[in-house]
């Protein structure tokens, strides 16, 4: 009784620092607080389009994010969802531009598959390098990263660019590799519901499965996993497939339903903000589709209240690291635990 | 060899140079802190933060000193903020560190754009120049290259010097070494721990906000957003790739400019 009471008082407590500093910000531009509020909600839950908006933005978070909980909970800290996003969506592409002439089924469910296998090795690259040599995995991700990053940035100008146009992308891909779209006149695509059938898929696995419990137990004490006869090497690179895939198909995802051609850029660090995501969402599949929810709200309706009342988007940023660095301080000054 | 192409190394040295120091210092003042035990990702952060800070403070006084002396402030206040985060409060050291990087790139552009997004000139300022050595720039092909340069390339060098010593030759490497490495043995000792770590944090902060001023003050002149654009992480990879030694980090990261 007495810890839920703290809790609450101290998710309150962060709540009101971040709104404090929220509407400072908005002062210190001179705009006024209420219309700035009001195009920042009406941003966000205005029209069926903004809706839209929003679960566009959280698709790609919300998938990322279960991978990088998945990795957390076995203890490989991933940092590279970037870079595998970025993996994912080279193989929809080339997949795209090899076999154009696939049914739709076929196309789909295949890309799904080779973006998934494409990030997920991505990922156990650093995996393998963690479980059997012991290097840190947190630099090997964000050096991977770059390396996606700018291996799209060769690609798009070599062997995957569009010859009848100038710019660096490539060309549309056929319309058999198109998600569904679910809501017209918005940009809203299936990606979405996959994103929620992972989020399921990943609870069942991780609380619901021998598997699961063992990859818990590998990142809550590797020593006593050991000594209980779990494989610590072979759930930490199972985690890494399984974060790397789930982040690859993050990939898939945006330029299946959303670009339908790799260009440059296609991830605005939607890699980094999902280890925020996954945290706020204390790392479990079900709160992490709220807090990609809430993420996506964030940035979509900064962005409206950068168009009506010139408050920088950068406000977005700003929150976001600062909710995140008072919810790792609140745990002293509450005595409450995390999970 | 002909002089055309002795210029071109010349040149061609001094401006790897250049380009390694900003990387260098930070990924200096990260050595430190990774040697105490705090492995700080947000180095960029403090990259930005001391690039801001020194702009502003230039931009305003025009005073270097007075720039200098903003961009470390800002440089340790990022890292202190993850040094109280990660020492006071146990928190996840990487999770602290991209809130940290998110933070600072969010704060440092909403500060540029509310002072300087209302002109559509680039707000700029006088770039600190160079500073010729006596005698040693006049060393062949090396010579321009290590002391024909601005002040903070032989601040680098004086740095690195300092640290070599500190580490190897005195009780305080020890001791530095013995926290990060054992912080259980060297509490027991009588050291105290999280004294030791918050000096190593100070030092990365002093020396990331260092190689972030460099950016703006030296190299470019006017700030951006993202100003670093993922340097820091550069010399995060150089601390690594230098296994923590003060010779190593700058030595490999004028490697990775050469190529």
């Amino acid at each position: 009784m007495k810890r839920s009471v703290s809790n609450a008082l101290s998710l309150t407590v962060v709540t009101g620092i971040v709104l404090g500093v929220s509407l400072l910000l908005i002062v210190m531009v001179g705009s006024s607080i209420p219309s700035s509020l009001s195009s920042f909600i009406r941003g966000i839950v205005g029209s069926t389009y903004s809706i839209g908006e929003v679960l566009v933005r959280a698709t790609p978070l919300m998938l990322a994010a279960l991978g990088v909980s998945v990795g957390f909970r076995t203890g490989f800290i991933n940092i590279g969802a970037e870079g595998q996003i970025y993996l994912g969506a080279i193989a929809i592409t080339w997949l795209g531009m090899t076999f154009p002439s696939l049914p739709p089924v076929l196309m789909i469910s295949l890309s799904l598959l080779v973006g998934f296998l494409a990030g997920g090795l991505w990922s156990v690259i650093p995996g393998i390098l963690k479980a059997k040599f012991g290097l840190s995995e947190i630099i090997n991700t964000i050096m991977l990263n770059y390396i996606a990053i700018n291996l799209v940035g060769i690609l798009v100008r070599t062997s995957l660019k569009d010859p009848s146009y100038p710019y660096p992308m490539s060309p549309m891909l056929p319309p058999s590799s198109y998600f569904p779209m679910l809501l017209l006149p918005t940009r809203l695509h299936a990606g979405f519901l996959l994103a929620l059938i992972c989020a399921i898929l990943v609870y069942l696995l991780m609380f619901r499965t021998s598997t699961g419990f063992c990859m818990r137990a590998v990142g809550l004490n590797k020593r006593a996993s050991v000594c209980s006869g779990i494989s610590v090497r072979s759930h930490m690179v199972l985690s890494a497939l399984l974060s790397g895939g789930l982040a690859g198909l993050a990939g898939v995802s945006e330029i299946a339903g959303l670009h339908h051609r790799l260009i440059e850029g296609i991830s605005p660090s939607y890699g980094y903000l999902a280890i925020v995501v996954s945290l706020l969402g204390k790392n479990h599949p079900f709160w992490i589709i709220l807090s990609s929810l809430g993420i996506a709200a964030l940035q979509v309706g900064s962005m409206a209240m950068q168009r009506s009342s010139g408050v920088p988007t950068s406000i977005a940023s700003i929150i976001m690291g600062l909710l995140v660095i008072m919810i790792l301080a609140r745990k002293q000054f509450f005595g409450c635990k995390e999970v | 060899m002909n002089p055309v192409t002795l210029t071109l190394i010349t040149t061609f040295l001094a401006a790897t140079i250049r380009m390694a120091t900003p990387i260098a210092l930070a990924g200096l003042g990260e050595t430190v802190s990774e040697r105490a035990g705090i492995s700080n990702i947000g180095v960029e952060a403090i990259m930005l933060s001391g690039a801001y800070f020194s702009f502003w403070a230039m931009f305003q006084t025009s005073s270097i000193a007075l720039g200098l002396l903003a961009g470390i402030a800002g440089g340790v206040a990022a890292s202190m903020i993850h040094a109280v985060l990660s020492i006071h409060h146990k928190a996840d050291q990487t999770i602290a560190g991209l809130a940290l990087n998110f933070l600072f790139l969010g704060l440092t552009s909403f500060l540029f754009l509310i002072q300087f997004g209302k002109t559509t000139t680039l707000p700029s300022i006088e770039i600190i120049n160079r500073v010729k050595l006596p005698l040693l720039h006049r060393i062949p092909i090396i010579g321009p290259a290590l002391f024909d340069q601005d002040p903070f390339v032989y601040l680098l060098f004086l740095c690195v010097i300092l640290l070599l010593v500190l580490f190897y030759k005195t009780e305080w490497g020890v001791i530095l070494k013995a926290v990060g490495e054992n912080p259980r043995a060297a509490d027991t000792a009588g050291i105290r721990v999280n004294m030791v770590r918050y000096g190593a944090a100070c030092i990365n902060g002093v020396l990331g906000g260092l190689g972030g001023a460099y950016l703006s003050t030296v190299k470019l002149g006017f700030f951006q957003e993202n100003l670093t654009s993922g340097k820091g992480y550069i010399a995060l990879v150089t601390v690594i790739l230098g296994r923590r030694n003060p010779l190593g980090g700058p030595c490999s990261c004028v490697g990775h400019r050469f190529s």
